[in-house]
């Protein structure tokens, strides 16, 4: 075995032990905020307040039956969205539509009702990282008990970039992870679904919510990487009433960015796991588009692809 | 004199506003007690890229203040307060470029000159392990004897922390290829093509990469696609050809500059000091560690040892920021190059370290006067984190050369924009603010009153009342404090069995200023049914009592109304 991959095996051991002697409660900042919504909230007030608050999801709260009921997030808006664009004589509810009816909706449709997953923050990070992986989802709500009331608390929420940030601060073995990502095969690198700057809104919603993907990379006729257009994208049409907008192309859309976008980052199959974490370290990073020298599209590597690496291979 | 209180910060008189740079204002100011000239740049804490990283910018400018060299803006001192960071520089009042449009084009001697200087102060950095990044006109300046001083030394580290592309859109004439493709890793090679592109400037009178789209521009760059006019000489053409090199691995670097034979002629002797190796000879300057501790906030213990290569007990991802801070700081204290406001500041600058001190250890106790390393590590994110890994003079640290991470130029929004322009979509306003974090909501906690007190208080039992709370009975020494208990059965929900609970809570009223008062709310554990008393430890639910001082708070402000 090569010196490189003993290494790696190293790092990966010890990136485990780690997280077997810590719970979600350590990953928590001593001091956060927050937001939470009540049930009987309006949808689009709902997405209001995620952008005011620039989360891209919080959990929500039944206060009648006092318990966690769900995490919105901009996916489901996106369904909510393709749910009316069938049904264009029910339109006006989209501004109307409660966050309890939300499951209702995505129901009709048949696309992936709201997540309500949830674990104790008393959950070894070991454990959690398998239930993100389990569960497929990119955060898992942390809901606490009352022991005198046994009335249920939420306490955070626990995003798979928070674990891997996690990790990529205290863990300096991530620096001996060296093995070129090719060789990992750490990613998907085929049936990738792309779209264009021409492609319109209303087909990339409905793509969003189809295939279950959080963002889709937008290429030219050469099939190189121009940009991304993700579900937190989306989010912006809440402000400019929804429906209208959906006509709208993919390049048109991605103007009213902020300026201050971060940008789409790329890397090719020959970085490691080590630059990768460096950068987690430094900024928020939540996939990588592989391309080749010219900058064409190869594959994707999301969170979930490295955590399920550091995690279960 | 009149020293109007508005232009005056700490001890320097601010005469008039210089510009608006890439990190705040620049304002010219005096200082009052040796007349010396210095620019103030002032930082709004607002515009550091984030605010966990406020600390570590702090302590960064600390290490900036270590540099010394005759053509670089020295940094005198730092000014903190709440809002802003001030920094007291080296006053130098002309741009290099307003030389260079005034002359048309430099002669090759007198080009060279400045290209010299620039080289020897960049050296200098690179040596400390501080890479510039940002090498362009408006910083680049010229003193009254017409000498180099290069300014922002290390900011662009501190202040863009890998997205250094965003800042630089604006103008990237001058940023090197692997800049503008958007590579997180920006090492010294950076430095050499902007000061290819200086050179050129000086030499030709005009960029070498000028177009009036962004795309174009970058397309340029990355392909190095420029000419050199037939009146540059051959020598310079042919250091020029070494220095605009696309792949950075194979341009020229410094030291091979210094070889150079057209950089060689007429070069001052003492432009390149020979570099004493004398940093392993063991012998330990205990005014160096003073500083240092004192500056920095390093432990001299921790400074001692690392010194001697004792490292066990030593955080080992602090060994080479110290060793670099340490050989700097001894670098530069052994500098004869001092003015009077240099000495002025060696002198009173101890002084205020030690007021600084007494505050900061001020309500602690504590007699050992530094940090402890890993304190500091803690401090530094909002995360707990178990050691402190970026530590940024040395650039991105971690992320190794041939890393080719980076973000796609394409997809930052003013390059989008741009893009869409050119198919012919216009730019409307309907863009998202630059961030939603700006619009900040403000929290109040409890109530605030400007009611007398006591009619305050009337309100607040005149609400428990109607809402069948219970209290126990006021002391005569503390009027303004409250202890009540609510006993609570929720409605059977949805199959649910009701649920019997009594909230205790504090109610508090305090004076804010002048007729000003404030109702405070606390939690004050629950009661159960069968009397047995619970710790607020062993309770989370928040809930039972936020609900109550909702109600509270709702009977409160129907009282108010009517």
């Amino acid at each position: 075995m090569s010196d490189v991959a003993d290494q790696e095996k190293l790092a990966l051991q010890a990136i485990r032990a780690f997280l077997a002697t810590k719970t979600c409660y350590d990953v928590l900042p001593v001091s956060f905020k927050l937001v939470m919504l009540d049930s009987t909230l309006s949808l689009k007030g709902a997405l209001l307040t995620l952008l005011q608050n620039g989360v891209v999801s919080a959990p929500i709260w039944d206060s009648v039956q006092c318990q966690f009921t769900g995490l919105l997030t901009a996916n489901d808006f996106v369904n909510a969205l393709r749910f009316y664009e069938n049904q264009p004589k029910l339109l006006d509810e989209l501004n109307t539509l409660k966050l309890e009816d939300l499951s209702r909706v995505e129901e009709e449709i048949g696309a992936t009702k709201i997540e309500n997953y949830n674990v104790s923050p008393h959950l070894s990070l070991n454990e959690a990282y398998k239930y993100l992986i389990k569960a497929r989802t990119h955060r898992v709500a942390l809901v606490d008990e009352d022991p005198t009331s046994k009335r249920k608390i939420v306490v955070s929420v626990l995003t798979q970039y928070r674990l891997l940030r996690f990790v990529a601060l205290n863990c300096k073995e991530t620096q001996m992870m060296k093995t070129a990502i090719g060789d990992l095969g750490l990613g998907t690198y085929s049936n990738i679904v792309t779209t264009t700057m021409d492609t319109s809104l209303t087909e990339v919603v409905r793509q969003l919510s189809n295939i279950g993907v959080s963002a889709l990379p937008v290429v030219d006729d050469q099939y190189r990487l121009l940009n991304m257009y993700e579900q937190f994208d989306v989010l912006g049409l809440v402000k400019a009433n929804g429906h209208g907008d959906l006509r709208m192309t993919v390049g048109e859309a991605l103007m009213r960015r902020p300026e201050d976008f971060p940008g789409v980052h790329t890397c090719r199959l020959t970085d490691t796991l080590s630059d990768i974490m460096e950068i987690v370290r430094r900024t928020r990073l939540l996939r990588l588009f592989v391309v080749d020298e010219e900058g064409k599209l190869k594959g994707i590597i999301t969170l979930s692809d490295i955590l399920r690496y550091i995690c279960t291979v | 004199m009149q020293n109007s209180s508005d232009n005056l910060i700490d001890r320097y008189q601010i005469v008039k506003t210089l510009g608006q740079g890439s990190f705040g204002k620049v304002k010219l100011a005096y200082h009052l007690a040796t007349n010396s000239k210095v620019a103030l740049k002032i930082i709004n804490r607002s515009t550091l890229v984030k605010t966990d990283m406020q600390g570590r910018v702090e302590r960064e400018i600390s290490y900036l203040r270590l540099l010394r060299h005759r053509h670089i803006i020295k940094l005198y001192e730092v000014i903190k307060n709440k809002q802003e960071i001030i920094m007291v520089m080296e006053f130098a009042g002309k741009e290099l470029f307003d030389h260079i449009v005034q002359q048309g084009r430099l002669q090759e001697d007198e080009a060279r000159k400045y290209f010299q200087q620039i080289i020897s102060a960049v050296q200098y950095c690179h040596r400390h392990k501080i890479v510039h990044r940002d090498l362009k006109p408006e910083n680049l300046l010229l003193d009254e004897h017409m000498d180099i001083k290069i300014a922002d030394f290390g900011l662009s580290n501190i202040m863009t922390d890998g997205n250094f592309l965003k800042t630089s859109c604006g103008s990237p004439n001058y940023a090197a290829p692997e800049v503008i493709s958007g590579r997180l890793y920006a090492g010294p090679e950076v430095d050499v093509w902007s000061c290819g592109v200086i050179l050129y400037v000086m030499l030709v009178g005009r960029l070498p990469f000028d177009e009036e789209s962004i795309p174009d521009l970058f397309y340029r760059i990355s392909n190095a696609i420029y000419t050199i006019p037939d009146f540059v000489s051959p020598g310079a053409r042919h250091l020029l050809k070494r220095m605009l090199v696309v792949n950075p691995l194979d341009r020229i670097i410094v030291d091979q500059i210094i070889q150079d034979s057209w950089f060689k002629k007429n070069l001052p002797i003492d432009l390149f000091p020979e570099i004493s190796n004398d940093e392993d000879d063991g012998e330990i300057d205990e005014g160096v560690v003073n500083y240092l501790s004192e500056q920095l906030g390093y432990s001299k213990d921790d400074l001692v040892k690392i010194m001697q290569n004792r490292l066990s007990g030593v955080d080992a991802a602090n060994v080479e920021e110290i060793k670099d801070a340490y050989r700097l700081a001894k670098d530069s204290m052994n500098s004869d190059n001092v003015s009077s406001l240099d000495e002025y500041m060696n002198r009173k600058s101890i002084e205020i370290r030690e007021h600084e001190k007494s505050r900061k250890h001020h309500g602690n106790g504590d007699p050992s006067h530094s940090q402890h390393l890993s304190n500091i590590a803690i401090q530094k994110h909002g995360i707990p984190s178990a050691y402190p890994f970026d530590s940024t003079h040395l650039g991105p640290q971690g992320n190794s050369v041939d890393s080719t991470i980076s973000i796609l130029p394409q997809s930052l929004t003013p390059y989008h924009l741009a893009f869409m322009q050119k198919r012919g979509v216009e730019i409307t306003k309907k863009r998202s603010p630059v961030t939603a974090k700006k619009s900040k909501i403000r929290w109040h906690f409890g109530i605030r009153s400007r009611s007398y007190p006591l009619d305050v208080m009337g309100e607040i039992y005149h609400a428990l009342k109607t809402l069948g709370a219970e209290w126990l009975p006021p002391t005569t020494d503390d009027i303004w404090t409250i202890y009540v208990r609510w006993k609570k059965i929720t409605d059977p929900a949805n199959g649910r069995p009701a649920i019997k609970e009594t909230v205790k809570m504090r109610i508090q009223l305090y004076q804010l200023e002048q007729n000003n008062y404030l109702v405070d709310f606390k939690f004050d554990g629950f009661e159960n049914d069968n009397e047995s008393k619970h710790d607020v430890d062993d309770t989370f639910s928040s809930y039972p009592f936020l609900r109550m001082a909702t109600r509270l708070i709702m009977e409160l402000a129907v009282n108010s109304q009517s």
